[in-house]
């Protein structure tokens, strides 16, 4: 027989049933005991399915296979992980690699790996934190193909931050960066619903994860403002001179774009480029597609390039002039020198742009 | 094989010429050419570049545009096989290699006025010379240009005031002329010499229609 003390006539703090009661100064306030609440969101869902599916995996290994993680988690003995000395067991060893297997995009491993290759840190060189970007760059490249880096992030609601440090959740995986940078911004927004905000504060980790292994061990954490200056340099937000095609309108009166990744780079000023164009309607002088808006890198700028044709008169090479025009008027314009525009063309390179 | 070479960390210049054997085993199993880079080769990755390949297809040496790139220390170029039938073939690496992922501003690239001294051969449709203490970059279109049907094999040589003496470089000449022949595959091509300043070259025998207006070039060559 369970016996409930009287709370609400007493000096008492505590809970008895579903009522819970608090003192504050010479009062008792009374409420009803917090629920824990079934609902959940569909990341939320999707980890617990994940982890349990998981779990019940290594019951349905073979004993030999068991055997061979017991094996595994005895090299591991007592180790050290972010949360202290820790001695692990072939099943956690079992579910912690496939976990983090499993968010890697790899099927679940039942025999036992020959090795377990950690995690490592990530060396970068500045990040930007605001509601707009959340940008890494000049990440150290893996020259390892196993490698991803795996990322999780929390956004702080909190003064306490110090407390919710091991709450980051899954954001991402990424096998490679963009030429050294990891924007995160979409995948943050995808995972948590809402931008950041300034001042806010917000919790980073992330590693190069031998995506075989799925071995979490050694990762970067750390708490960051959110503000407008990067990190580390206090530079402002400047993004890269680059097009891409969710920067064009790809169906344009003459044409469509089928290809467009363009960038500028240093020295003067040099472009990499692939483009390719496909002519809806007969128009031999030139064509053009409009833009919706490029970095300020960009005002009115041309190179001369050489163009193939995928059409017709197939491999035939072409000069092309590409000028993209970012003042008053919002197009990429191509004319081709000998004024004779084909149906397919692909035009690429490293070229230098003139003013 | 020797490539003369330009390397900075995020830029590169490469000048050469490599003989491809289509008939060889391991090129009939490649997916892709592959050259090594030295193992200190200042450039590990690039953007995409160009590279020339100048088939040896009877009389016009139809080619075409490959791409070109650096990945894991190696140079790596696109391989197409339409001319594979007539036998080895050459492709022209004179092209500038790049990294990507610069944040901030840029200045303009400065050009240099060349002038040709013999018009009544070349006039300029378009051009622009870049000239660093390095390599030069050199882009042409014309709408003067010697033709075969008129002017005949040649030699011809280009003679321009302006341009680099300390520049020796073979380059590629696309010389399509304004006619296609049926069944035609890539753009008539040959080849020219830039030696203390000037380009020469010629046409071979037969080449009917080749040549003219809109002939057109587009190199980087590394000086000394």
């Amino acid at each position: 027989m369970k016996l409930l003390p009287s709370i609400a006539f007493n000096d008492f703090s505590g809970s008895a049933g579903n009522v819970t009661a608090r003192k504050v100064g010479d009062k008792t306030y009374l409420s009803s005991r917090t629920q824990h609440s079934k609902k959940k969101t569909p990341p939320q869902a999707t980890v617990r399915c994940r982890f349990a599916d998981t779990i019940r995996g290594f019951s349905r290994i073979t004993e030999a296979q068991r055997q061979g993680w017991a094996s595994l988690a005895k090299v591991f003995g007592i180790y050290y992980s972010p949360f202290g000395y820790t001695y692990i067991s072939a099943p956690n060893l079992f579910v912690m690699a496939n976990t983090y297997r499993k968010m890697c995009g790899k099927p679940l491993l039942a025999d036992a790996p020959v090795e377990m290759k950690r995690s490592r840190n990530v060396i970068y060189d500045d990040l930007w934190i605001s509601p707009e970007h959340i940008v890494i760059t000049k990440v150290e490249q893996s020259e390892d193909p196993n490698e991803v880096l795996f990322i999780e992030m929390s956004p702080a609601f909190s003064r306490g931050v110090s407390e919710c440090a091991n709450k980051t959740v899954f954001l991402t995986v990424r096998p490679t960066t963009d030429w050294g940078d990891i924007d995160l911004t979409d995948a943050y927004l995808e995972r948590f619903g809402t931008p950041l905000k300034y001042g806010q504060k917000v919790i980073l980790k992330l590693c190069w994860l031998d995506s075989e292994c799925g071995f979490v061990s050694r990762y970067n954490r750390d708490v960051f403002s959110v503000r407008e200056l990067s990190l580390y340099h206090d530079a402002l937000y400047y993004p890269r001179a680059r097009v891409t095609m969710d920067r064009i309108v790809p169906v344009a009166q003459h044409c469509v774009c089928e290809e467009f990744d363009y960038e500028l780079s240093p020295g003067s000023k040099i472009n990499s480029n692939v483009i390719a164009l496909r002519q809806l309607t007969f128009h031999l002088l030139g064509e053009d597609i409009p833009h919706t808006g490029l970095p300020g890198a960009f005002y009115d700028e041309f190179s001369y390039q050489y163009a193939r044709v995928t059409s017709s008169t197939q491999y035939l090479i072409q000069s092309f002039m590409v000028r993209i025009q970012n003042n008053g008027t919002k197009r990429v314009r191509f004319i081709c020198s000998d004024m004779s525009f084909r149906t397919h063309i692909v035009t690429f390179g490293t070229y230098y742009v003139f003013n | 094989m020797t490539l003369k070479d330009y390397q900075s960390s995020d830029l590169c210049i490469l000048n050469g010429k490599i003989t491809v054997d289509p008939t060889q085993s391991a090129y009939m199993g490649a997916i892709r050419l592959e050259l090594d880079l030295p193992a200190d080769f200042a450039m590990a990755r690039s953007a995409l570049s160009t590279a020339i390949l100048v088939s040896n297809a009877p009389v016009y040496r139809y080619g075409t545009v490959l791409k070109c790139w650096i990945e894991n220390n190696k140079l790596c170029i696109e391989k197409l096989t339409a001319w594979d039938t007539h036998g080895s073939y050459e492709i022209y690496i004179n092209s500038a290699f790049v990294t990507r992922g610069y944040r901030g501003a840029f200045s303009q690239t400065p050009t240099k006025a060349l002038t040709i001294l013999n018009t009544g051969v070349f006039g300029f449709n378009q051009y622009r010379y870049v000239e660093k203490d390095d390599f030069v970059f050199f882009v042409a279109s014309f709408i003067k240009f010697p033709d075969y049907n008129t002017q005949g094999q040649g030699p011809f040589t280009l003679e321009l005031s302006g341009f680099a003496s300390d520049v020796l470089v073979e380059i590629p000449l696309i010389v399509q002329g304004t006619v296609t022949n049926p069944g035609q595959k890539g753009s008539m091509l040959t080849t020219g010499t830039f030696e203390n300043g000037n380009l020469t070259f010629s046409y071979p025998a037969g080449a009917n229609g080749i040549g003219g207006e809109y002939s057109f070039f587009n190199f980087f060559a590394v000086r000394g």
